[in-house]
């Protein structure tokens, strides 16, 4: 094996581990029974936000700080990535001054709320949440890196009844979108490979991971574990 | 086989499993079927329990009166001996007293001839009292009852604590206004037990379980997470607790009253800094925000290593 099929089979492993937070991102399956009617929503026209929020960890998409007070009762804080694990919070730079967030909450209502102010802080930053009626979004500033905090300031607006048939957008299955994509990204990959000898090394190894994905598709790992894998990686390189 | 034929076949697999994909996407949308895994928790059975919950209350009381005055800890005797604090409803927690310091005389009681514990105090002295108690219906409360009611709260908070005379350090003065708190302090002890002996652990914000009002939280092990002040009138010690199946840990924290040093929490830092509120001060309550983010550069830097490597490849050809 040459060494420059080592190094593209070490760039596969590398690109692969990120494949695999999103893949156990999008299949991860609770252990806790669900219940959608518990479940809180929370939607931004602007930016094409329709997601559940959950309360177990911001590496399961929307997550909402038991520390803060629930909405109407105080101060909320909602935190969600810019970058993998969904990246729900991906376009939250976009928000204008007066756009629109509603906060569907059962037991409370649908929350609506007004974008007042967006500052970027550092990552050291704690939030006050004893500042009356207001809606915090939080991520991570600037797209790619977590040495900053992006915040949204919304303050509430009006409160009113849920209406249960009001639909939420499904999402497709973007973990088997992730390991068809890898497979296909492989392949070409190994097609193209110039040194001919060392395609079937490339396509073992592309099968091999993608049997991996597959797995962890239908076995999830939980995306924080590889994350602090990935955080101890990113630490050591400096970056 | 020839690789090319491998090829041919691997990307005949990929266009039937995309086939499949998104036929199946179309069928959850035709049924309305969520694939949100991020869903709330509604959690199964009930996980975790206080026990053996114990006080131990130093009191320092001054008698105003020109005459003796006596200062009872309510209780009664039972039958076999024991002394039992009475507990006004079935849902209070009956407490044992385990001892006191100077010893308690047995006082006269009309209503129950089984009498009460208590100290006497005499003209215009103060007396440094102490009494320790555990409480005596086990099981203890269970700390979160789930499964068998809604909860749209994860991780529960349990509600303010559970109150009696004695945790109500001002209400002596109420009942006998000739008797002066001139301090009063409570140390509580209780574990925490996950009662679950296999499953995946459990994480929650958990309160105290007895909040003593109007008093200041002087002390905690392990360190408070953060006071809530949600209750004006009490310092609620709250910790952040993370428990295995079967696991269980101890905390004992110790309130004063009227007045002491305030601890503070573990997660609050003194810089913390307020958003568009340049007069609110730094005793708010303040969350860290989160790690929301996955830097890309590690990501970008296998995309460099296999580009380098077919380059590389390229030349060596």
């Amino acid at each position: 094996m040459k060494l420059s099929t080592v190094f593209v089979l070490v760039g596969i492993i590398i690109i692969s581990l990120y494949c695999l937070i999103e893949v156990s991102y999008y299949s991860s399956a609770d252990n806790s029974s669900q219940n959608s009617t518990n479940t809180p929503y929370i939607e931004i026209p602007s930016i094409n936000v329709d997601q559940s929020i959950n309360n177990k960890s911001v590496d399961y998409g929307i997550y909402y700080d038991p520390h803060s007070a629930k909405p109407s009762f105080g101060t909320t804080a909602l935190f969600g990535h810019r970058t993998f694990h969904g990246s729900p919070f991906i376009n939250l730079d976009k928000l204008k001054t007066g756009d629109n967030i509603t906060v569907s909450w059962p037991g409370i209502g649908n929350v609506e709320y007004a974008v007042v102010n967006s500052t970027v802080v550092d990552a050291s930053y704690r939030l006050n949440v004893d500042q009356g009626n207001k809606l915090f979004l939080i991520t991570c500033y600037p797209l790619g890196s977590d040495t900053q905090r992006l915040i949204i300031e919304a303050n509430q607006v009006t409160i009113y009844p849920i209406n249960n048939n009001q639909p939420h957008t499904s999402e497709p299955p973007y973990g088997l979108f992730i390991i068809i994509g890898f497979f296909a990204f492989g392949l070409i990959l190994s097609f193209l490979y110039p040194l001919k000898e060392d395609q079937y090394i490339i396509f073992l190894a592309i099968i091999a991971i993608t049997a991996f994905l597959v797995l962890a598709y239908l076995f999830p790992i939980p995306p924080d574990a590889i994350e602090s894998q990935l955080s101890w990686f990113n630490n050591l390189l400096g970056v | 086989m020839d690789i090319n034929n491998i090829y041919i076949i691997s990307v005949a697999i990929l266009v039937l499993i995309l086939g499949l994909a998104s036929s199946n996407m179309v069928s959850a949308e035709t049924f309305g079927e969520s694939n949100d895994q991020q869903a709330w928790i509604q959690g199964t059975g009930s996980t975790l329990q206080f026990t053996y919950l114990q006080a131990t209350i130093t009191m320092t009381v001054h008698n105003n009166n020109d005459h003796a005055e006596f200062f009872k800890i309510s209780q009664q005797y039972t039958a076999d001996g024991t002394v039992t604090v009475t507990g006004t409803n079935s849902s209070s927690i009956d407490w044992v007293i385990l001892s006191t310091n100077p010893s308690a005389i047995r006082m006269i009681n009309s209503v129950n001839p089984a009498g009460d514990l208590g100290w006497e105090i005499d003209a215009g002295q103060t007396r440094t009292v102490t009494f320790a108690l555990k409480e005596s219906n086990p099981p203890a409360p269970w700390y979160i009852q789930r499964g068998d009611s809604s909860n749209t709260f994860w991780p529960t908070i349990n509600d303010p604590g559970l109150t009696s005379t004695w945790f109500l350090p001002n209400e002596l003065e109420y009942l006998n206004p000739n008797l002066q708190v001139v301090k009063w302090q409570g140390t509580f002890f209780f574990f925490l037990k996950n009662m679950v002996a296999s499953g995946p652990r459990v994480e929650g914000l958990v309160r105290a379980p007895i909040v003593p009002i109007n008093s200041v939280l002087t002390s905690s092990n392990p360190t408070v997470d953060y006071i809530d002040n949600e209750n004006p009138s009490a310092q609620t010690a709250a910790w952040d607790v993370t428990l295995y199946p079967g696991q269980t840990k101890s905390y004992s924290y110790t309130y004063t009253y009227p007045n002491g040093t305030s601890v503070t929490p573990a997660n609050r830092m003194s810089a913390s800094t307020v958003i568009n509120d340049p007069n609110r001060t730094n005793s708010s309550t303040t969350v860290p925000t989160k790690n929301t983010g996955v830097p890309w550069a590690f990501f970008l830097i296998g995309g460099i290593v296999i580009a380098g490597g077919i380059i590389y490849a390229r030349v060596l050809r």
